[in-house]
């Protein structure tokens, strides 16, 4: 039974009649456009923000990228191959 | 859209007269209680020209602006947090009169009565969370089908029917608190 009487009473809203919308409310357009001017001008810096901050995004990526590169091959240093040499060749002139 | 894009001004001004009619319509329908229309059309044009470079154009550009409006009056009426019980001492002697007339004999209301009777429906509308209450406005006071709700909200057509089943189902028990204070 409620839910035939709401069933009434949501037909009947239904037909209600409804305010037509009209052109927008004077100043309306004015107040959008101008807001959009601000937002627009303080576009800027907020480019600048993204630019600066995606840079450092790829730098830290360049970053991490290089040192796992140097940790997956740890065995090839020649610098460190060529220390361990002379570090030889000097105990050997020591140390005969 | 395009000289829009690359903030033209007198395009950006065509596109709000031309969006006008529909932003009005779906604020209108979905105001929180204490927001004024104009402030919630300010916003959601100031969200639709921000997000201009997002618009694909996969879908119709009014459909775009439908979905923005929509989730701006949800946000709008999310953050509206009270939602006041309506007890049967609040409503007007017309909106009274039309509840029984509802209630005594089936059959459509006078067309007179027809404005009262939405004033009722807004008013236990506005007692239920915001999806629900928009998915009740769009299918019964606007008479929209499944298929315009999906394009205007996004939602997809079971959320839809759960969503508009179970609140149909709260609208229904609030509608009989009030009756049943009648009653007392």
């Amino acid at each position: 039974m409620s839910d035939e009487s709401l069933q009434r009473l949501l037909d009947a809203a239904a037909k209600a009649p409804r305010k037509a919308v009209g052109a927008s409310p004077l100043g309306l357009e004015t107040r959008v456009l101008a807001e959009w001017r601000t937002a627009r001008e303080d576009d800027a810096p907020a480019f600048l923000f993204v630019f600066l901050r995606r840079a450092m995004i790829a730098a830290c990526f360049v970053f991490l990228l290089s040192a796992a590169w140097s940790f997956t091959r740890p065995g090839v240093s020649p610098t460190g191959e060529e220390a361990a040499l002379l570090d030889y060749q000097i105990q050997m002139s020591l140390n005969p | 859209m395009v000289r829009a894009r690359q903030r033209d001004e007198d395009a950006a001004r065509a596109l709000f007269l031309h969006l006008y009619p529909l932003v009005a319509r779906l604020v209108r329908s979905h105001l929180p209680r204490r927001t004024s229309p104009e402030d919630l059309v300010q916003t959601v044009f100031m969200k639709v020209f921000a997000n201009l470079d997002r618009f694909s154009g996969t879908v119709p550009l009014e459909h775009w602006v439908s979905r923005i409006t929509v989730n701006t009056c949800l946000n709008a009426l999310a953050a509206e947090k009270a939602r006041p019980e309506l007890r049967w001492a609040d409503l007007s002697e017309e909106q009274t009169e039309v509840l029984e007339a509802v209630m005594a004999a089936p059959g459509d209301l006078e067309p007179a009565r027809n404005l009262a009777a939405r004033e009722i429906v807004e008013k236990l509308l506005a007692q239920l969370a915001p999806p629900e209450r928009l998915v009740l406005t769009l299918l019964h006071l606007e008479g929209r089908s499944v298929a315009e709700v999906q394009q205007i909200t996004g939602w997809n057509v079971p959320v839809i029917k759960v969503r508009a089943f179970r609140a149909r189902r709260r609208l229904r028990k609030h509608y009989e608190n009030l009756m049943s204070e009648k009653s007392l």
